[in-house]
């Protein structure tokens, strides 16, 4: 607890390198900032005079790419030089409150701070944001002037839903904030920015609902966060390895999404978000495994479907781990388990094969991983067809060249299909991992290999937890509640509490007025009737 | 320091076991599946005969994708002497280059002279007993004669002899011609009365085979045999029917017509009356079915009751004639209760049974067995 | 890397009850029981349930005096450290046991069915050291995998029979209540070998965070696992007789092979169950295992329990292999639950007792002197 005590009142920024005092000077300032932005021909610098006799000096340092030039142009400069014309003439009352009326009534610029550091002064510029340095002041005025290109919003490309909203993160952390207050317009909605990286400097935003949060998941996060030195943030996956419990799980430990409806649906549920510059990946935590299963549609059609198909991917997630291993087990192990006519039928059409089972799924399994990356790398149209398409066309040749049974072909395909009905990626490519581990030992024990796979996968996980919040929940420490949500998916009615695990502050989220509006309509009415 | 000493533990039993191989592991093709066993005993000697019989995995891979079927054989049957079953598997290692693998074996045929030998008989069902292998939903039976000249047989309706007679055995409802018993009923059998079953019989016709009748084993030996008529009044006795056709016969103009009773239910019920020491046993059977024959002349006669009445008369006379034929069977010729009469008595009357059950055998042959048997017919077919 | 804060539900703990309790004991039961007891097998398990739930109750009563103390811990006030020392040891020597035997019997159960060639050294050392990567990490995570196999173990068990329906001859159960009584208790003692796990209450009171529904929980608990073994022993006997069932060695696997599933594969059904059997074993074993460990751990006054855990695996090992043959693992195992089973289970409970009512009586003496 004392790791906690210690930051508890520094929730934001931990104490930056201390900065460099600004000087009275212009020309001095100046200096410093060129000096320090030497061979970075991108960085503009422009004088301004103003006064009648345009002899205060003014200069704006900005970078070129990185700010909205209208409103440099437009409000900056413009009401600096054409409506600074109004200054009177007395110089020394003008100089003293020169700044003061620069700053406060001149610039028509939105977003205004005042610094007198010279090294934050030089972060800001690189920014986005505009410099403006006074000869005579060691004040400088940052005017905020991000602008630069950025990706409009866009559907998610990893995860498509039939129905649901259609705006996905992009890469600028505004615009993502921006999206997730759409979403919830509540003024306990949070943003802590942090910002993370020596030299990236990359703008972090912890997202949390006030009230509903469990804080002392909030405050892990934050220490986590803060503890992260390293030189550059490119995306939010390095944030999520440097705050994860376990690294050397397989699994997540955080959840990542491109959908902001996702985010605020984990908000309300107690969650913490944390959103990163250049990405338009987003981090959730606590995640359970079931989190890993469960796709926003799911709360958007009916509840029947809904848990139907979690069950479905549920089981696709078994089948993804263990068909290849099974298919191993019974015929290289325990034919006698398999019905008559199928083990004739395998052993004869596995006649002529020249490889074991083992080698054979090893082989054919591999071969498809193979054929997936090459499909992501290849150009879009190319590479949607590859995958799946290539993998059968080669495993039918392969079949006809006699060096793999057609049985086994079908167990790789339905293994591929099952693994990505999985929701959530990473869960995805954990599971496909770990098919090879449950091969060997399937090749090595038969069906209590497979057994002793599942104990070992089974003790991790049990043991795993993800910011305090058992990866396995609500199976372990069972609370039924927790079930309407997980394996299947109660309707809509019914899910009137949080889930229990997060521990969260407020319990209740819905209530069902419609219903207590139907009662007492009827005892109305039977008021009457009694009368 | 723990996470070092882990993995050194952990490379050690890896590389152990992977460097030494997979125990267990044999691929499906390399296999052998025995789908029917028969056994004989060698003459004069002490040795078994037995005689495996695997289908041919090449030909059902031809079979399948060449679309036409090859001349090869469907599959093989091997035979090997032997000093017992087991090591009769073992041995035929010598000759064959796949592994035999038991799991699957759906049949096991016993010949005559491995019944009439109280010890082989002891021998084998044992070592079947025993088995971790073998599945207990396998098929035991009987045939007069040599196993191995089943066996080495072909048969073109289904070259897989197992395969042939579980199919065979599936059917059991439609005639009741003959015990649907598997390995387990009759081990249990054996087990709770020390020695004593009924296992079916098997012929073997020119190109089939047909199961039908069986063999009574009293004391770990062949006691007799039940014809089919016998077979079925057993099947009566004891509640087993469950489908078949009882015939009778009916006059007609010259010759008496035979009319079948197609039986579709049958509900049994047991009692036991005893009287100075004189035992009754009764069973009541009342059984419903259908006429499905009769002849061409006698149209519109079947709506007529009292024509049903004399054929359900009829059809219960030719029931009780073969319950007599089998109890007499038991009880005269194999002199053996293999009607759960002493187990019926075991159950509902412990006390008499304590009176009887050390010499139940002698106690059994003048035990009086009646039938109460009323059938009813339902339907008639399409016609009058 | 143990960052768990050791404190579990009492919900948990029942379950991990019944899971230690449901473990090699089940295979085994229906012909052991009907060997004795004859066709009045399921009356002599209920019986066995009452008796089990009462000393259970009782061993959690005396633990519940002492809420902060392990067995090691108060059982030294109660009966002199050195004789508490002594039976600690034996305590923690008699779980260790129960794993090597569980342990032994599932590797032939396993040889037999599953990989004949394999040697029974390699499935039982497997079988340890998986069950010691999950002790090592504390109480937290053994209960919650208990929590989590408990569905799938008791579901299949359950399921299986139903095809069997149709199968059963309810006469088996008959003549009723014609049994000496002498033989019928003797089927009431071996039943207990299938009883034993709930020892284990007596060393987990103090992680339990509700206490007061304990009690309910225990109640659950073993009501559960005796409504069990009278489903599990009214199949095997239906479908097989009480002579016949007593004649094998595993008669539930031997009920589930002769099944017919009409709409399953009819062979794979009892590869499955041989699946979910390692399930069953495993939560008994590491059950056993976690609680020697702790034992031995408050013993010798060592903080980390996880030292300890990789040390007893030759242990258990070599107890394992010693038996030369399975009859020889069931003449062994018989031995440990008759005189070691009813010594915990019955004779210890009794002394603790009469040690409290004995001090209590002192307490108040020397009050009022």
């Amino acid at each position: 607890m004392g790791f906690l005590d210690k930051f508890f009142g520094k929730k934001e920024e931990i104490e930056k390198k201390t900065g460099t005092q600004s000087f009275n000077s212009l020309k001095k300032n100046m200096d410093y900032i060129k000096d320090k932005l030497k061979d970075c021909d991108d960085v503009i610098y422009r004088d301004i005079w103003v006064g009648e006799e345009q002899q205060y000096n003014l200069a704006l340092v900005f970078i070129d790419g990185l700010i909205d030039k209208d409103l440099i142009n437009d409000h900056v400069m413009h009401s600096l030089l054409l409506d600074a014309r109004q200054a009177e003439p007395n110089v020394e009352k003008i100089k003293k409150n020169l700044y003061e009326v620069i700053k406060k009534a001149t610039i028509t610029g939105g977003d205004i701070k005042e610094i007198n550091d010279l090294d934050k002064c030089i972060l800001s510029i690189l920014s986005g944001d505009t410099a403006l340095l006074f000869d005579g002041s060691e004040k400088i005025v940052i005017i905020s002037s991000k602008g630069w290109q950025t990706r409009s919003i866009s559907p998610p490309e990893t995860e498509t839903v039939v129905r649901g909203s259609r705006e996905g993160f992009t890469e600028t952390i505004r615009v993502n904030t921006a999206l997730v207050r759409r979403w919830i317009r509540d003024p306990n909605l949070k943003i802590k920015q942090i910002q993370v990286g020596e030299r990236s400097h990359t703008d972090v935003a912890v997202i949390y609902i006030e009230g509903i949060v469990n804080n002392k998941v909030l405050d892990v996060v934050l220490e986590r966060i803060n503890l992260i030195r390293i030189d550059g943030v490119i995306e939010s996956g390095y944030i999520e390895q440097l705050i994860e419990e376990d690294w050397h799980s397989p699994f997540p430990q955080v959840l990542n999404t491109e959908r902001p409806d996702r985010v605020a649906a984990a908000l309300l549920e107690g969650k913490v978000a944390i959103l990163t510059d250049n990405t338009p990946f987003a981090l959730i935590v606590p995640a359970t495994l079931t989190s890993l299963f469960q796709s926003p549609e799911d709360y958007y059609e009916r509840w029947m479907i809904s848990s139907l198909l979690r069950i479905l991917r549920f089981l696709s997630a078994i089948i993804a781990l263990t068909a290849p291993a099974i298919y191993i087990a019974f015929t290289s192990y325990h034919p006698g388990l398999i019905p008559t006519k199928l083990t004739l039928y395998i052993a004869a059409t596995r006649q002529g094969v020249p490889f074991p089972a083992f080698i054979e799924a090893f082989i054919m399994e591999a071969t498809f991983e193979l054929l997936r990356e090459a499909g992501i790398r290849l150009p879009m149209p190319i590479g949607q067809t590859i995958g799946i398409v290539g993998g059968l066309i080669i495993g039918q040749a392969a079949v006809q060249a006699g060096i793999v049974s057609p049985l086994m072909v079908i167990v790789v395909a339905v293994t591929a299909v099952a693994s990505f009905s999985i929701p959530s990626y990473s869960a995805a490519i954990s599971f496909r991992m770990l098919r090879f581990l449950f091969m060997i030992l399937a090749a090595m024990f038969g069906l209590y290999g497979i057994m002793l796979g599942f104990m070992i996968l089974l003790t991790h996980l049990v043991v795993l937890k993800s910011f305090g919040v058992p990866y396995l929940s609500p199976f372990v420490e069972f609370d039924i509640s927790d079930i309407s949500d997980t394996l299947i998916k109660a309707p809509i009615m019914y899910l009137k509490r949080r889930p229990e695990i997060l521990n969260t502050q407020d319990k209740k989220r819905m209530k069902d007025l419609r219903k207590e509006h139907m009662e007492s309509i009827e005892d109305d009415r039977r008021e009457k009737d009694d009368k | 320091m723990k996470r070092l000493k882990f993995f050194f533990f952990a490379l050690i039993i890896t590389a152990s076991i992977i460097l030494n191989g997979c125990w267990d592991k044999v691929e499906i093709e390399d296999r052998a599946f025995v789908m029917a066993i028969g056994i004989d005993l060698f003459p004069e000697s002490n040795k078994y005969v037995v005689t495996f019989q695997f289908p041919n995995a090449a030909q059902i891979a031809k079979g399948t994708s060449s679309g036409g079927g090859g001349s090869d054989k469907a599959s093989f049957s091997v035979s090997i002497v032997a000093d017992t079953i087991f090591s009769a598997s073992r041995h035929l290692s010598t000759r064959l280059n796949k592994a035999l693998y038991l799991g699957h074996t759906q049949a096991i045929i016993l010949g005559e002279d491995v019944v009439e030998n109280k010890e082989k008989f002891q021998e084998v069902l044992d070592s079947l007993d025993r088995s971790y292998e073998l599945s207990r939903k396998l098929h035991l039976i009987v045939t007069p004669g040599k196993a191995q000249d089943i066996m080495l047989k072909d048969y073109t309706i289904e070259p897989n002899i197992g395969a042939y007679i579980q199919d065979v055995f599936k059917q059991s409802r439609r005639t009741s011609l003959f015990p649907n018993l598997d390995y387990n009923k009759i081990i249990k059998s054996i087990h709770d009365t020390d020695g004593n079953s009924i296992i079916p019989k098997i012929i073997s016709g020119k190109d089939e085979l047909r199961i039908s009748g069986s063999a009574i084993i009293k004391n770990y030996k062949l006691a007799g045999w039940l014809d089919n008529e016998e077979n079925m009044g057993y099947m009566w006795l004891t509640g087993n029917v469950k489908g078949g056709d009882v015939t009778f016969e009916m006059p007609g103009d010259g010759e008496d017509i035979k009319v079948p009773f197609d039986i579709f239910n049958v509900v049994t019920s047991k009692r036991v009356e005893e009287h100075n020491g004189k035992i009754k046993y009764i069973v009541k059977i009342v059984t419903e079915g259908d006429i499905t024959e009769y002849t061409f002349e006698k149209h519109g006669q079947m709506m007529n009751t009292k024509i049903l009445n004399i054929m359900e008369k009829k059809t219960e006379d030719k029931i009780k004639m073969m319950i007599k034929k089998a109890a007499d069977k038991f009880q005269k010729d194999a002199k053996v209760d293999m009607l759960g009469i002493g187990d019926y008595l075991e159950k509902y009357h412990p006390n008499v049974w304590d009176k009887y059950k050390d010499n139940w055998n002698e106690v059994f042959q003048d035990v009086e067995i009646k039938a109460e048997v009323s059938a009813h017919i339902r339907r008639i077919g399409l016609f009058r | 890397m143990i960052n768990n804060n050791d404190k579990v539900t009492a919900n948990q703990v029942s379950i991990l009850v019944f899971n230690t309790i449901v473990g090699a004991g089940i295979l085994s039961l229906p012909s052991d029981v009907s060997k004795e007891a004859g066709p009045n097998g399921i009356l002599a398990v209920i019986l066995a349930g009452f008796l089990s739930l009462f000393f259970a109750r009782f061993i959690l009563y005396i633990s519940s005096l002492f809420p902060k103390e392990t067995f090691v811990e108060y059982s030294s006030k109660l009966i002199t450290k050195p004789i508490s020392v002594f039976v600690s040891i034996v305590f923690s020597f008699y779980l260790l046991l129960f794993v090597s035997f569980d342990a032994r019997i599932f590797g032939e159960v396993l040889k037999i069915y599953l990989l004949p060639t394999t040697p029974i050294e390699i499935i039982i050392l497997t079988m340890l050291f998986t069950s010691a990567y999950l002790v090592r990490y504390g109480i937290e995570p053994i209960v919650r995998m208990s929590e989590i196999l408990f569905p799938f173990i008791v579901l299949p068990l359950l399921i299986v029979f139903f095809p069997a329906i149709n199968e059963i001859d309810m006469a088996n159960f008959l003549p009723l209540l014609k049994v000496e009584p002498i033989k019928f208790l003797k089927g009431v003692l071996v039943t207990t070998y299938s009883f034993v796990g709930f020892e284990i209450l007596y060393m987990v009171y103090p992680y339990v965070k509700n206490r007061e529904k304990l009690k309910k929980g225990i109640n659950y608990s073993i009501a559960f696992v005796t409504f069990l073994y009278v489903y599990i022993v009214f199949f095997t006997v239906g479908i097989f007789g009480h002579k016949e069932t007593s004649e094998q060695l595993w008669p539930l696997l031997m009920a589930i092979k002769s099944i017919n599933y009409p709409i399953f594969f009819v062979e794979n059904i009892e590869g499955i169950m041989m699946g979910i059997w390692t399930f069953t074993i495993f939560t008994s074993i590491f059950s056993f295992y976690y609680f020697a460990v702790l034992t031995t751990a408050k013993l010798i006054k060592v903080r980390e329990h996880s030292y300890l855990v990789i040390p007893m695996i030759p242990i258990m090992f070599l107890i394992a292999i010693i038996p030369d043959s399975i009859a020889s693992v069931y003449k062994y195992t018989g031995l440990a639950s008759t005189y070691l089973s009813i010594f915990f289970i019955v004779i210890l409970p009794v002394i603790l007792f009469l040690s409290i009512k004995i001090r209590k009586g002192d307490k108040r003496d020397n009050e009022k002197a």
